[in-house]
């Protein structure tokens, strides 16, 4: 009487649980996708600032346009209304621009304001005036004559010096009042998004609203290029899901079949489905309760992580004896089957150690799948089909498992074998076993970050590659101490050591700078006096400097500007080279073409300045993916210790314990060394792939040998979970995203070795 | 209009001698220059100037190289210049669209003796600029006469 009861009652516990689930998952979660999510958040404040730099940095933010086709007039029209219509999204783009007016005038008043503190200039007697005025009349007696006013409200040049920081950043050439190609063929646009390059959602929202305005203005010869961060962001995520999508179906298809081919029908094979999505959902909803944004390839990862809970209904629904309850049968393996996920979560706990959000993400989604998955199948699946029973035709198939394993068992020394000649290609290899490029991890089309290398050149946009990073105690303070690297700097360059370099300090100069400037500007009748004698036996008539008269008269008297106080114009410039991060400020410079690392490293050591680092994006990166991978792999190894003490306790013996955690390491082993020979570096996400293999060797050790855990073992159990895995991550393996492909290869490897390895070394039946 | 472009484009030698002269508010006294003026297409103008200084401007495209130096400024920093380079380029190239894109275009008279009023559009422009005033006879251009809004104006005189 109670049993039925406590199972519906079970039953209906589930779905309420489901739904709470489902609503959690809609009401909280919010997706989100970013490669920089596997970069660590903890280190030093260069490493953070890096981090930060590369995320949310201008150079990430920034879309290239090129409107190509047409006529040249179709384009600059075309350039025109876009730049329109995109400047009306200010809450998506931070910037829009064609080079056009507009952005030209907002620059010239801002410029010719602020134009006595921006520029450098200490010297105003009369002599220096003089030569400034003979310059001006030159001018004038050309065909630029026209323009004397505004020549003569700024005699000394003030503006143009004050804007040539501007002007040299400002890269392509125009035409017409737009952005052109060098060659003229192309119209071009320079976007900047307030959201980071590498959030897939924004860069998706962004870059679906630039095309329906492009659409909505362009001739229809025309085409629209996008190129940068962003775009390159939305392909890497468009391929990985169109890939996802293809082989997921052919996985679904194969496991469906052997699955099916195991059951002879289809109830057991929805059946095995519950587990999966109730872990699924549990996943998705805790990871969107305690992570603000849960990252695409969390999720798409973490998926494929706990798909390996397609084991759970297996074991327990091939364990059901003829006429015994499913219940009964769950009942009978719940320790092993309990230790094998409990191994599993200890493997995948490790993540939740690391200081990588990605990874941490990715702990906690596949733990909490694969707890949810295995309650699933241990309590509902059992209440769902509770008198299900296996085919008769199952036992013969048994019979070949049990023969399979024997034959392992006989070959169980070629296990050491393998495992001694595995250590010995890894220290061979040596140096080249891991690959810590971040571009490892990246799943971008080569072709369309080649294609904005070009672009980013016709533009004139730094490449993120080499920086030097000066930290202070605020943005004020690290843009002052920039300034004591412009000496270095101008060695630098003049020796070309280095190509070019671009620092926040050559657009606004510390407060320190600026008043000295100011210092130095004379009071008005000094001014006027040195005027007077300057001009003497000049054509000029007095009254056309009294704009000039007037303007440093008030320049004497501003506020100076503050990193807080710059104009809109001038924040979108300075947010990508000066930032607060970690409540230090960090100012970035950046250097493009490094002839001499060697040169600039020694030089900036000796400049002085206190806290300024030369980094090498590239190096400097793929550090920090070492240094972390380092830490994954003592946590792995140690997670393997204490997987070796659970099981121990679990079967209440030390020999039984090491008997079946060693060939699983053995299998991880060899794996990895199979990984290195195929010329394949090892990834952090292959790490991640190993410990799943640490996971499913437990399970598969657990019910393959006799350990008295299990009355009644199926040997099928462990080699239809092994079939699944192998098919399904084999499928992968052939994916076209090489990521995917990697990972895909190492647990379809792993798995096969994992169940030969732990076959071999299990326990003959004691019966 | 068009037809007039098409007259100058085809008709108009493209190597001219001018003289011109300067009233400038700032100063006391007017300039006189003169030297030659060499319209080469697509967009190419050279401005030969003899006095009061020896200097070669070209302007190629929207930028402006003094004295066959390599590096250009933008013409965009002279709204002067851009008044010489819209009107003489878009009168001699035929190209009626760069014209009609920065001007307001009047043409008045008759084919053998016409003239031609621009007035700018874009604000940039007009602040430096209030209008340039062109007189032809058939496919000879006879002056250009330029007015600034600050008083300063130019007129120059294209010799036979």
């Amino acid at each position: 009487m109670r049993q039925p009861l406590s199972a519906r009652g079970l039953l209906w516990a589930w779905v309420a649980a489901m739904l709470v689930l489902a609503a959690l998952v809609v009401a909280v979660t919010r997706f989100g996708g970013s490669l920089t999510a596997f970069l660590p958040n903890s280190g030093s404040v260069v490493e953070r600032a890096l981090v930060r730099g590369l995320h949310k940095g201008q150079a990430s933010r920034l879309l290239l346009l090129a409107i190509r086709g047409g006529t040249q007039d179709q384009r600059a029209h075309a350039s025109r209304q876009l730049v329109r219509r995109l400047q009306a999204h200010h809450q998506v783009f931070a910037l829009a621009t064609n080079g056009g007016q507009d952005a030209a005038r907002g620059f010239a008043q801002f410029l010719t304001r602020y134009r006595y503190l921006l520029a450098p200039r200490t010297t105003w007697s009369a002599a220096a005036l003089r030569a400034d005025l003979k310059r001006d009349l030159m001018i004038l007696e050309s065909p630029a004559a026209l323009s004397s006013g505004a020549i003569l409200a700024d005699p000394t040049g003030a503006l143009q010096a004050a804007g040539r920081p501007w002007i040299q950043s400002m890269g392509p050439k125009t035409r017409h009042g737009i952005w052109v190609s060098p060659r003229g063929h192309a119209a071009l646009l320079l976007v900047e998004t307030r959201q980071s390059g590498f959030s897939a959602s924004a860069q998706r929202r962004a870059l679906t609203i630039i095309h329906k305005a492009f659409m909505r203005v362009a001739a229809p010869a025309l085409t629209l290029q996008i190129g940068g961060t962003g775009a390159i962001t939305v392909a890497a995520n468009a391929k990985v899901a169109r890939s996802a999508r293809i082989l997921t179906v052919i996985d679904v298809m194969l496991v469906a079949a052997i699955l099916f081919f195991v059951y002879r029908s289809l109830a057991p094979l929805l059946g095995s489905l519950v587990p999966l999505l109730t872990g699924g959902l549990a996943a998705t909803a805790v990871s969107g309760l305690v992570f603000s944004e849960l990252t695409v390839t969390t999720l798409g990862f973490g998926t494929m992580l706990i798909g390996v809970a397609m084991d759970y209904p297996t074991y327990v629904l091939l364990h059901a004896r003829p006429g015994e309850h499913v219940g009964a049968a769950a009942r009978r393996i719940s320790r092993a089957l309990g230790l094998a996920v409990i191994a599993m979560v200890i493997g995948f706990s490790t993540m939740l150690f690391s200081h990588l959000a990605g990874l941490v993400q990715l702990g906690v989604f596949a733990s909490v799948g694969l707890l949810g998955a295995s309650l699933a199948a241990r309590f509902i699946l059992p209440s769902l089909m509770p008198d299900w029973q296996p085919h008769a035709d199952l036992s013969r198939w048994d019979g070949r498992a049990q023969a399979a394993t024997a034959a392992m068992r006989r070959g169980r020394m070629a296990v050491p074998i393998a495992v001694l000649a595995a250590l010995g290609v890894l220290y061979v290899k040596g140096g080249s076993v891991w690959n810590d490029h971040l571009h490892a991890l990246s799943p971008a089309p080569r072709a369309l970050m080649a294609e904005t290398g070009r672009m980013a050149s016709e533009f004139g946009v730094p490449g993120l590659s080499s920086l030097l990073v000066v930290i202070g105690p605020d943005r004020e303070g690290a843009l002052h101490a920039s300034e004591g690297l412009v000496p270095t700097l101008r060695r630098l360059k003049k020796d070309h050591a280095i190509g070019s370099y671009d620092l926040a300090a050559a657009y606004l100069p510390s407060v320190a700078v600026q008043t000295r400037r100011q210092a130095a500007l004379p009071r008005h009748a000094v001014l006027l006096a040195n005027l007077r004698r300057a001009a003497a036996g000049l054509p000029f008539r007095m009254r056309a400097f009294a704009p000039f008269l007037a303007a440093v008269h008030e320049a004497r008297h501003m506020a100076p500007l503050r990193p807080s106080t710059v104009p809109p114009v001038m924040r979108a410039k300075l947010s990508g080279l000066l930032m607060t991060i970690h409540g230090h400020g960090v100012a970035f410079i950046h250097l493009s073409g490094v002839q001499a690392p060697g040169v600039v490293a020694r030089l900036v050591r000796d400049s002085g300045v206190p806290d300024a680092h030369y980094v090498v994006v590239k190096r400097a990166v793929s550090g920090l993916l070492a240094h972390y991978r380092t830490a994954l792999l003592h946590d792995s190894i140690l997670a393997g210790l204490l997987m070796a003490l659970v099981i121990a306790m679990g079967l209440r013996s030390w020999r039984e314990g090491v008997r079946l955690v060693v060939p699983m390491a053995g299998a991880i082993i060899v794996t990895a060394a199979l990984l290195v020979l195929m010329g394949h570096g090892l990834t952090l996400l292959n790490v991640v792939a190993l410990l799943l293999i640490a996971g499913l060797g437990m399970g598969y050790a657990l019910f393959l040998g006799d350990h008295g855990l299990i009355s009644e073992r199926r040997p099928l159990a462990p080699w239809v979970c092994a079939a699944t895995t192998v098919t399904g991550f084999g499928v992968m393996a052939t994916a076209p995203v090489a990521l995917l492909a990697s990972v895909g290869l190492t647990v379809s490897i792993g798995a096969l070795l994992a169940l030969a390895f732990t076959a071999a070394w299990s326990h003959a039946s004691r019966s | 209009m068009p037809a007039l472009l098409h007259t100058l484009s085809r008709g108009v030698s493209h190597e001219v001698r001018f003289v011109e002269v300067n009233h400038l508010a700032s100063l006391r006294h007017p300039i006189r220059a003169h030297g030659t003026l060499q319209f080469r297409k697509p967009h190419t103008l050279i401005m030969t100037q003899s006095a009061p200084h020896k200097a070669v401007y070209r302007i190629e495209g929207n930028r402006l190289f003094v004295n066959h130096s390599e590096r250009g400024v933008p013409v965009s920093r002279y709204p002067g210049v851009i008044a010489i380079v819209s009107g003489f380029e878009g009168l001699l190239s035929g190209n009626y669209a760069l014209l009609a894109h920065d001007f307001k275009t009047r043409l008045q008279g008759t084919p053998q003796s016409w003239r031609l009023t621009l007035h700018p559009r874009l604000a940039a422009l007009k602040r430096a600029l209030t209008s340039v005033m062109i007189r032809g006879q058939g496919a000879r251009l006879v002056t250009i006469k330029t007015r600034a809004p600050n008083g300063d104006f130019s007129d120059m005189h294209i010799l036979p």
